[in-house]
């Protein structure tokens, strides 16, 4: 298995010289680094300062709302608070979050020495923080930033000031950088596994990222048609939204929709992916169902193209329309159900422990449920009508968010964190974090569950004096759920600075390639291929 | 897809022009999304 060894000459003439020797010196290295692990701590970083601005914007909304009237802010800054939390935890918290992870993870999975492109890999890092500048400095601009809500439709997203255009340029910015991260993961993952590394035998993280590497491609393009579109709409005369051309606005809400809601998908499937490496450590037993699980991911990201406009019941589509995008959605519920029927399996008469990462992943498994139990019930459509643009909305796909997503991050991140740093870190205090977490995740969001059903709006920076008590108990949760994230960073920061050395594998019912490595990590790893053996293989059962 | 025997050898040449030939690929196939897009409207008059 093992190839000969030839390379050494064959490399230094081009490309082979940052193949072996480390950074450049000081800031100058982080700039022009193209390891896949550098990267991906870069992603990693700069996902959870995005994390805390978005957060912060989300307190100036739960602040607003924590009393009926207006107290602290202006209308239409509320409307581009709530819209820039949005794009910020979307665009720059959640998906460079997993893209973070993705780098770290793939190559050291498959048993490749980096990322297939990694040059391309740098720039699709460093395209991220103008477009972040793009996003929060629109917020300083004549007009502010755009307040349309992350869905951006027109006619409002046509006739707003230069705080929108910012906007259009910032997502045309970071789909490229999404579509490039996409490229580089897909041909890393067909062209780059080790020998006897074969697609079935890949570890759960790799095959939900290479799916969702799919969608990405096939998605963002259609996002940035839209807001192409919308560009031109707003400068150069075109009418394809534009109703007083002649343009149709719902038009918009169709394609934002079509890559809207593959976009869910995009976010929620690494996540899966993550919560597959967690659960079956610390059962002490492999994945269950590891081929159910492959099939499971590529049909709910092909199906999830065919649902977009249960977001869009209530525009007028014919009830034949609604009748068909509401079995459809519905029917994602089986793929989704198989996936968790696995996990719970995979516990099942496993020797469970409960440190951090199994915590959060449990928590995830819990709280993801949730939300997609909500999920079904707004896929109704005679439900959906009732519940359109309330805060049973918001409440629900927090569940998916925060708890699929974010839950799973913080899973992967406590996870691999050893491995990364080579310390332990403070178990004691990720417990902390996860209890406070959890329960005050769920102080600010269940309440909103009988907000929406009660028929408070969502995206309105007042309310009628009958809902006042469910936000205040709303408001204080998001208040202790956003300074709880600060106990992330503090064990973070003082697993750096020291702590217990970690062992080369520091979870003993963990499988893969990259248990076999050094903790830490060394600069470089699997230049030469590994060899594959069946205990390394987590997909193996 | 190429076949898994030759990948994460150490042939680099190989791999770079698979890996270049995937990564065009991709990025021809994200270019006609993006166009198609647009073009689908644009000859429809919005509708
Ligand atoms: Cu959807």
């Amino acid at each position: 298995m093992q190839a000969s060894h030839d390379t050494h000459d064959h490399a230094h003439g081009d490309h082979g010289d940052h193949a072996h020797h480390g950074r450049a010196p000081g800031l100058m290295g982080w700039f022009t680094t193209t390891n896949h692990k550098d990267i991906g701590t870069m992603y990693l970083w700069f996902s959870f300062v995005m994390f805390l601005v978005g957060g912060a914007m989300s307190l100036v909304i739960r602040g607003e709302l924590f009393a009926p009237g207006l107290q602290y802010v202006s209308p239409e800054f509320y409307n581009q608070m709530l819209t820039l939390h949005a794009l910020i935890m979307v665009f720059g918290a959640i998906m460079p979050a997993f893209v973070g992870f993705a780098n770290w993870m793939i190559p050291m999975m498959v048993g490749a020495p980096d990322m297939a492109f990694a040059r391309m890999n740098n720039w699709s890092f460093w395209l991220l923080p103008p477009a972040a500048i793009l996003l929060t400095g629109s917020l300083f601009v004549p007009g502010g930033a755009a307040g349309t809500g992350w869905t951006l439709y027109p006619p409002l997203s046509v006739q707003m000031g230069l705080g929108m255009d910012m906007a259009i340029f910032a997502v045309h910015i970071l789909g490229m950088s999404s579509i490039m991260g996409s490229i580089n993961i897909i041909t890393t993952i067909l062209n780059m596994r080790a020998p006897g590394m074969t697609l079935m035998r890949m570890p759960m993280f790799c095959w939900t990222w290479l799916v969702t590497a799919f969608l990405l491609i096939a998605s963002m393009p259609i996002l940035a048609g839209a807001v192409t579109m919308l560009l031109t709409d707003r400068h150069f005369g075109t009418s394809f939204f534009n109703a007083a051309g002649g343009g149709d606005p719902v038009l918009f809400q169709h394609i934002f929709w079509f890559f809207g809601h593959p976009e869910v998908y995009i976010i929620a499937l690494p996540a899966f992916g993550v919560v597959s490496h967690v659960i079956p450590a610390f059962s002490r037993k492999h994945l269950f169902g590891y081929t159910s699980m492959v099939y499971a991911i590529a049909a709910i990201g092909l199906i999830s193209f065919f649902v977009w406009a249960h977001h869009m019941y209530v525009t007028g589509i014919p009830l034949t329309g609604q009748l068909y995008f509401m079995y459809a959605t519905l029917l994602i519920a089986v793929p989704t159900g198989v996936k968790v029927f696995n996990w719970i399996t995979t516990m099942w008469r496993g020797e469970l422990t409960f440190e951090t990462p199994m915590l959060f992943a449990l928590g995830f498994l819990f709280l993801f449920t949730v939300g997609g139990l909500t999920g079904l019930v707004l896929a109704i459509t005679a439900v959906d009508i009732q519940l359109q643009d309330t805060y049973y909305v918001v409440a629900h796909f927090h569940y998916v968010m925060v708890a699929g997503a974010l839950f799973s991050a913080y899973a992967g991140a406590y996870f691999w964190l050893p491995k990364w740093t080579g310390r332990m870190y403070d178990e004691a205090l990720g417990k902390v974090h996860f209890w406070t977490s959890i329960v005050f995740f769920n102080v600010a969001f269940f309440p909103q569950h009988f907000l929406g059903l009660a028929g408070m709006p969502r995206r309105i920076p007042d309310y009628a004096t009958q809902f006042t008590d469910f936000n205040a108990v709303s408001s204080i949760g998001a208040f202790g759920f956003g300074f709880s994230q600060l106990i992330f960073l503090w064990v973070v920061l003082k697993n750096i600075k020291g702590g217990e050395a970690a062992p080369v594998k520091p979870w003993d019912g963990a499988t893969g390639l990259e248990w076999t490595l050094p903790s830490p990590v060394p600069y470089h790893t699997f230049e030469d291929p590994p060899v594959i053996t069946e205990e390394h293989l987590a997909a193996a059962h | 897809m190429s076949a898994n025997a030759v990948e994460n050898t150490n042939d680099l040449d190989t791999q770079r022009r698979n890996n270049r030939r995937v990564g065009i690929l991709l990025a021809l196939f994200a270019s006609a999304v993006f166009v198609t897009v647009i073009i689908r409207q644009w000859v429809s008059g919005g509708a």
